[in-house]
């Protein structure tokens, strides 16, 4: 038990009412041995009933040696509430994929234990597992702690942010690629990038082993990997009988609501006229034992993706349409492409600007140009709405004619 | 990059800072590079970057132009990064190369004046102690640009931290503050341990013996007509 009484937080109650467990409920647990907890839920209450927060920024926090992985917060009412006075944020980069083992977890949790709260955010938007509250003296210990056991700190700030991607092939028969092992060797190769903020922004990549996008990597990173394939969907019509049979309706649930109505089904056997299919899923999550991804596997690269917080929400969009993801290679092509972009970015960024901020500044062409990507059909976000757009070939042309007068 | 980065460092030691854009290329990749190693844990290897990146912006300061902003954004507290070296590196910046940097060092000097991110208990000494050195590089040169933080530098007298009253003392004595003589005759006694970057290498020193070599420059060549002034 602390060295004061719980505080009183009739508000955060009423969340205790409800059928669902509540997180006001696991912090009154911890509260009775954590002081730092329980003015925690005392300033959580004072928000409450005020309607207005009561954290803020003021400090530069860090471990030795990183220039990120730890957020400073302090509490702007320390004297109603001293032991949240600081109440700072450590990043861990979790494990590819979010596979821990019981023993990893309970790892992780007596170390926070120790030098913090003891309260955790499994996971972050970004991924990481976070740690919530601690304060600035026990920082350096708790990032011995971890690296003594094999954990390191993720990214934050202007840096590549902890990598993440989804289960793959682990559990996954859609991946179309090793999604964790391309997570982890992109972490391990970026290691400099992560934990020393050089970039303009910040930098997130998220992998995808098939276009479902379970981590919604085209929505919440910079560099979105998604894979897919290039060749025919599988199809096992000796299972599409099965589904028929069972009494499923192929027609109504599955050929009608192809996006681009390049299926068909003539009662007995579905065709594909793949040429035309965006790599939806729909037929594919629909009926799983009959239609399977291509063979021909490998990954769409797709850049600028990010949620609003200078300029509005952008998509990514396709930079790569297929890139084999070569193991052997240890993903060279790839990071080969990695730097040409980041070189770019990092020459003709402003501050605080992502990259695909940047890229619908100085324009698609002249990016592609600069990271040694051919334009293709792909690229094209509408056709031109400007008629007075005159191409490479139109200034050759005229300069081909001015050298013939001359 | 790896590789690369040893590389940089090993001339960094060596002190052959043109040599590294020879090596490596005056690129951006090299920029990032030197940019992470302004969070070494090695100490000399951190302050040579930081003259490196003043040669930079002597020599070539197109290539390091963006640094700057990014380099001030790193010290803002909701940046969610340390900023380790940044005050440093802008104040080299500076002094070598006033136009490319004076915005920066003009956000340090205030940085300092900051009552709530310079004063216990939220400080970040090593940040603190690198905004010190980096007014006085630039008043050691361009003593106009940052002589209005003398009052503040002589408010960190009276801290209890040695490095902060050492390097206070120091810049005090860069700025060339009409101050600087009180300051030093106050701190003589003073038996503080301090690691002071001079010429380019670390040395260890006392608050005293930074107020004794103070001192004793004042005597040798008295330059009260140098004195720079708020007024």
């Amino acid at each position: 038990m602390s060295d004061s009484k719980l505080r009183e937080t009739p508000l955060l109650d009423e969340l205790l009412d409800g059928p669902w467990p509540s997180f006001v409920k696991d912090m009154k647990n911890i509260a009775k041995r954590k002081p730092m907890v329980n003015d925690l839920l005392g300033q959580l209450e004072k928000s409450y009933k005020e309607r207005v927060g009561h954290w803020k920024h003021g400090g530069l926090v860090g471990v030795l040696g990183y220039g990120g992985g730890v957020i400073g917060r302090y509490s702007d009412s320390p004297k109603e509430f001293p032991n949240v006075a600081h109440f700072h944020t450590v990043r861990v980069n979790q494990p590819s994929g979010w596979f821990y083992t019981s023993d990893a977890l309970r790892e992780l949790c007596d170390i926070w234990d120790r030098h913090g709260s003891g309260m955790t955010n499994m996971h972050g938007s970004t991924g990481d597992c976070v740690f919530l509250g601690t304060v600035t003296d026990e920082l350096e210990p708790i990032f011995a702690e971890l690296t003594s056991k094999g954990w390191d700190l993720g990214g934050s700030g202007s840096d590549v942010r902890t990598p993440s991607c989804c289960n793959g092939m682990a559990r996954c028969e859609y991946a179309c690629y090793d999604t964790m092992d391309v997570c982890y060797n992109i972490t391990q190769e970026y290691q400099d990038e992560l934990h020393r903020p050089a970039f303009p922004y910040k930098f997130k990549f998220k992998f995808s082993g098939c276009p479902n996008d379970c981590v919604s990597s085209i929505a919440r990173s910079d560099l979105s990997v998604i894979g897919t394939w290039r060749d025919e969907i599988r199809i096992d019509q000796s299972a599409v009988k099965a589904y028929a049979d069972a009494g499923f309706e192929i027609r109504a649930d599955v050929i009608r609501r192809c996006p681009t109505g390049c299926m068909s089904y003539d009662g007995k056997e579905i065709s594909i006229d793949n040429h035309n299919c965006n790599r939806c899923m729909h037929c594919i999550n629909a009926m799983p034992k009959a239609l399977r991804p291509g063979k021909d596997k490998g990954a769409t690269i797709l850049i600028g993706g990010k949620a609003p917080i200078i300029e509005g929400a952008l998509l990514a969009s396709v930079l790569i349409p297929f890139m084999k993801l070569d193991k052997e290679d240890d993903y060279q092509e790839f990071k080969d492409l990695m730097e040409r972009i980041w070189d770019f970015w990092d020459e003709h960024g402003v501050n605080r600007e992502r990259i695909g901020e940047c890229i619908e500044r100085v324009g698609l062409g002249n990016f592609l140009e600069a990271v040694e990507v051919d334009p293709t059909p792909t690229h094209v976000k509408h056709p031109r709405t400007n008629p007075y757009i005159f191409y490479e070939e139109y200034f050759e042309e005229v300069d081909d004619a001015e050298a013939a007068q001359e | 990059m790896g590789d690369l980065k040893a590389r940089i460092g090993e001339r960094l030691l060596k002190r052959d800072y043109g040599e590294i854009l020879s090596d490596c290329g005056p690129s951006r990749r090299t920029v990032r590079l030197l940019r992470s190693l302004l969070y070494s844990p090695d100490d000399l290897l951190r302050w040579r970057t930081v003259t490196m990146f003043g040669w930079l912006a002597a020599n070539h300061p197109k290539l390091i132009a963006p640094d700057v902003q990014r380099l001030i954004w790193s010290l803002n507290d909701e940046a969610g990064s340390i900023g380790r070296g940044a005050p440093e590196t802008i104040g080299e910046m500076a002094r070598s190369n006033l136009p490319l940097a004076r915005e920066g060092i003009h956000i340090v000097a205030h940085y300092l004046e900051d009552r709530e991110t310079c004063r216990p208990p939220k400080r970040n000494l090593e940040i603190l102690i690198g905004a010190l050195w980096a007014v006085g590089r630039v008043g050691g040169k361009h003593p106009s640009v940052v002589v209005e933080v003398s009052p503040t530098l002589l408010s960190f007298l009276a801290d209890t931290d040695p490095e902060v009253r050492g390097h206070a003392l120091w810049a005090l004595g860069q700025i060339r503050s009409e101050n600087r003589r009180d300051a030093a005759e106050a701190r003589v006694g003073d038996s503080g341990k301090v690691v002071l970057y001079e010429k380019e290498d670390l040395r260890e020193t006392t608050v005293g013996s930074i107020a004794s070599v103070l001192l004793a420059s004042l005597n040798e060549a008295p330059r009260e007509s140098d004195d720079v002034s708020l007024g």
